[in-house]
């Protein structure tokens, strides 16, 4: 049913908006890992390899940080 | 479409499925339409209709893919003979949204593309509308409670934010995967093992220690780390032996020396003479002399060269064999005349001086084979002088010096005396014995081992122990993400199922009430309920219903009778069809009451009458009891009915008036089948309509069964009525008992007719024609004895029933004349 819906009026959209929105402004929250969500993951229309890509890019966030304590 | 709701005005089926006729349904009257019809009829294909015209990819579910020696799949939507008949096979369908009107068809064959109207009215749908009996407790029963959340999300307009959670579930669970890898370790650990031969298996920071001594023992048993780092004096001074060992000092620069020293000269203990460069250099000057010797020898017979040409052209003239001449062909001196004399004399003289010939030949060739040996020789020393002189250490200034201006005589001597390399040989042999004697004093010491291989294999296991510090603190700082994963999407998760919840909310209520008007007013309460967040049941829906107080909150497919079941599926689909598709407000209900009892078939066209009545409703059903109490609840405003009474191959599904006429029963008859049913239904419907059109006096029932009535309760009302007001029936001709009296015991229910106190017969047609006859003489005693119309009504104040007609009005009586008159072909009317 409703297969032809047009995604762009979808009021899902907003809603993900808003929740990002309230994730950021809460204390203490991790701010790259809530990107890699945001971009990857609350999204209406997600790529069909999007939790693939937020694993990558969480696994290279946790080398990043090892790597620069490793230098600090 | 956006606006008013959409209303279906038409479904038109032509070609396709049973229908092979054009057949309309047209519900621009009546909005709502019931169907009755037994199974294999055509019935339905009405409902396969909606279906076909909504399927995003122009089929039916039931169909399924069409298969190699299956007749199924996109095929069998076309009647069979639609294509010999040629009748197009199409749907069409006609909408209706304020005051305008959309319709499109959709075609059973080719590209099968959706009308524009049917895309907008998919458009508009969130819940399947379509609700077939078989399938409806799919939902409370077969689902899981994670598929079920999906379709509720569905139904909820919220798949997006049902993947996000799906998505962060499966994003958690990989990176917790990640986190129990053990893939990385083991692959340090891999290479561990390869760098210390297998020694050491999984990375221990004592033993590799230890291990990383063992290298260092046999150079130096003083040169120990006490820790695996870069900043250990003692592997600073490994870097630095190493670096040395590279500056020539160490048994690799030795042995280089040693080889250097060896191509170009040595004097082999056990050997004939001596080898290396310079010797062959020397041989080479020696076999160029002889040459050159043996070619001042012969190089007096090449004066008779020049006669060469004229020895080549003589020779086969004087050879053996050949023809006699007197005079010499050559010189034209008679033969006799020569200094030979004879042609013997002259062949002679010309072998004797072709050997001469060719013996000169080969010395000057053997002396150019010479030269050319020594010019290669001499090069070859050369450059083998240039690699040796700067392998001579320092404290050999003596040899060094010897062998360089030695070095530059050999590349720049062309002739004359050769180089003079007396004076160096005794130096090289014994710089060689020198070099030799290191080699074997380290080699003793310390074996293969060099600072150069040691410094490579620390460094290797210094970079393994570097990246397993960098995949712990890797690994450290994803255990902290992960965290923080889990905090943010169990906040993201909880934010979306509240809002999945608050929705749930909407059609919590109506379910409930829908449920109960099926069930009773004591049915339990049902309960949606999203479970608790965490790791395992993220996106489950649970239904609850707690019947028992030390029950609470057990699922109910396990006790529920399957009426209840059914009930609960038909509530919750009925419930979020009305919440949800307020854009496109219908149903299509194909035969849901096969686990009902026949209380519960009554309550459920009494829940169509007054729960649903916002919604559009097709019904279909092969249960005509059901049929009946629809017919007899639903409001004639809105609803039309109408069965099917046979399917004719050659034209589609045959329909009748929703009360079943004589010619019904007819039909039956005429195909040879018994129409016992049809009779038995033409009864009750009949006497519905008597008692309804003279208002006789009946027993309010029941909340629960208000809206029904068994025969016998009519019967006695009506047969009541009767008494009360003097009208007493006539006798029926053939028959022992009075048909109300029949009626009144209840002994109608099983058999053809109901004019005798026993089961009647063995209910052959002939049999149930003369029932049926009996039937319709009795009921034509039911008409006006002054218009003869059959239709009565009964305003309040009169005792008696009166002619419906405005301009008679005449008082009802029996009449046997006017019964007579209406023997014949006489039907409700």
């Amino acid at each position: 049913m409703a297969d032809n819906k047009d995604d762009s009026r979808n009021p899902n959209s907003e809603f993900l908006q808003q929740l990002d929105a309230a994730l950021a402004a809460k204390v203490g929250v991790d701010g790259d890992l809530r990107k890699i969500l945001s971009t990857h993951i609350l999204q209406t229309v997600p790529s069909g390899d999007c939790v693939a890509h937020a694993r990558k890019a969480i696994a290279d966030l946790a080398i990043a940080r090892a790597s620069s304590k490793t230098e600090a | 479409m956006p606006g008013s709701p959409i209303q279906i005005e038409s479904l038109t089926l032509t070609g396709f499925r049973a229908y092979l006729e054009l057949k309309q349904f047209d519900f621009s009257k009546k909005r709502n339409l019931a169907v009755f019809a037994p199974n294999g009829s055509g019935k339905s294909g009405f409902v396969d209709g909606f279906e076909f015209i909504l399927s995003p990819d122009g089929t039916i579910a039931r169909l399924g893919v069409r298969a190699i020696h299956n007749k199924a799949g996109v095929v069998a939507l076309a009647h069979n003979l639609a294509e010999e008949k040629g009748v197009t096979s199409e749907v069409r369908i006609v909408l209706k949204q304020g005051k305008t009107t959309h319709d499109g068809s959709r075609l059973t064959s080719g590209s099968r593309s959706r009308p524009p109207a049917a895309d907008a009215l998919a458009a508009s749908l969130h819940v399947d509308p379509i609700v077939r009996g078989y399938e409806l407790r799919r939902f409370v029963e077969v689902q899981t409670p994670e598929e079920r959340y999906a379709e509720v999300g569905q139904w909820l307009q919220l798949t997006p934010l049902v993947e996000v959670q799906r998505n962060l579930r499966s994003l958690r669970q990989l990176v917790k995967s990640d986190l129990e890898d053990i893939a990385p370790k083991k692959a340090i650990d891999a290479r561990l093992s390869k760098a210390t031969a297998r020694t050491i298996t999984e990375w221990d920071e004592s033993a590799v220690l230890t291990y990383a001594n063992s290298i260092l023992s046999p150079l130096d048993p003083k040169l120990q780390l006490s820790k695996l780092r870069e900043d250990d004096p003692h592997f600073s001074a490994l870097l630095m032996r190493a670096q040395d060992e590279e500056q020539q000092i160490g048994i690799a620069a030795l042995k280089q020396i040693k080889v250097a020293i060896e191509v170009v000269y040595s004097e082999p203990s056990g050997s004939a003479g001596a080898t290396g460069a310079i010797a062959e250099f020397e041989s080479a000057l020696q076999k160029r002399a002889a040459a050159e010797a043996s070619e001042q020898a012969e190089r007096g017979k090449a004066a008779n060269a020049v006669f060469a040409k004229v020895w080549d052209a003589a020779e086969p003239l004087f050879a053996e064999g050949a023809a006699e001449f007197e005079v010499c062909p050559v010189c034209d001196t008679p033969i006799s005349a020569t200094a030979r004399g004879t042609r013997e004399g002259i062949r002679e003289h010309i072998r004797l001086h072709r050997a001469q010939l060719a013996s000169y030949a080969a010395s000057r060739q053997a002396l150019e084979d010479a030269q050319r040996a020594l010019s290669g020789v001499q090069k070859g020393l050369a450059a083998k002088l240039s690699v040796l002189v700067p392998l001579i250490p320092d404290s050999e200034a003596k040899l060094r010096s010897g062998l360089t201006t030695y070095a530059n005589a050999v590349e720049q001597w062309t002739a004359g005396d050769a180089p003079d390399a007396s004076a160096i040989k005794p130096l090289l042999v014994a710089l060689l014995a020198a070099t030799v004697g290191k080699i074997n004093e380290i080699e003793q010491r310390q074996g293969e081992h060099t600072y150069a291989r040691a410094k490579s294999r620390l460094e290797s296991l210094l970079e393994i122990k570097a990246d397993d510090e960098m995949r712990a603190r890797a690994a450290e700082e994803l255990g902290k993400i992960q965290t923080s994963l889990n905090e943010q999407a169990t906040f993201i998760s909880s934010e979306i199922r509240n809002k999945i919840q608050t929705l749930l909310d909407m059609i919590r209520e109506p379910t409930n009430r829908l449920f109960k008007s099926i069930q009773g007013k004591d049915a339990t309460l049902v309960r949606l309920e999203l479970p608790a967040e965490d790791d395992t049941n993220q996106q489950r829906l649970s239904l609850l219903v707690d019947f028992a107080e030390n029950r609470m909150g057990v699922s109910p497919s396990g006790y529920l009778s399957d009426s209840q079941v059914h009930s609960l599926a038909l509530s919750l689909r009925l419930a979020a069809i009305a919440a949800f598709n307020a854009e496109a407000p219908f149903a299509v209900l194909d035969d849901i009451v096969t686990s009902y009892d026949a209380d519960h078939r009554r309550t459920i066209a009494s829940m169509l009458a007054e729960e649903v009545p916002k919604l559009q409703i097709f019904v279909t059903t092969h249960d005509q009891r059901f049929f009946s109490y629809m017919k007899d609840q639903l409001p004639a405003a809105g609803w039309a009915f109408t069965q099917i009474t046979r399917l004719d191959r050659d034209y589609g599904p045959r329909f009748a008036d929703h009360k079943v006429t004589d010619e019904v029963i007819e039909a039956r008859w005429t195909d040879g089948k018994s129409a016992a049913n049809e009779m038995r239904q033409a009864e009750e419907e009949w006497l519905l309509e008597c008692c309804r059109s003279f208002g006789v006096d009946i027993r309010i029932r029941d909340v629960h069964r208000a809206y029904s009535y068994e025969r016998s309760e009519l019967a006695m009302a009506l047969a009541a009525f009767l008494k009360h007001t003097g009208l007493t029936p006539p006798d029926v001709p053939g028959v022992k008992n009075k048909f109300l009296l029949s009626l009144q015991k209840g002994e109608i229910e099983n058999f053809g007719s109901h004019f005798q106190d026993v089961p009647y017969g063995d209910g052959s047609i002939g049999d149930e024609k003369a029932r049926w006859a009996e039937f319709v003489f009795f009921r034509n005693h039911f008409v006006c004895a002054v218009c003869n119309r059959s239709k009565f009504k009964r305003p309040l104040g009169l005792k008696k029933p009166v002619c419906a007609h405005d301009k008679c009005e005449t008082p009802f009586q029996f009449s046997a004349t006017s019964a007579a008159g209406h023997v014949a072909g006489a039907a409700t009317k």
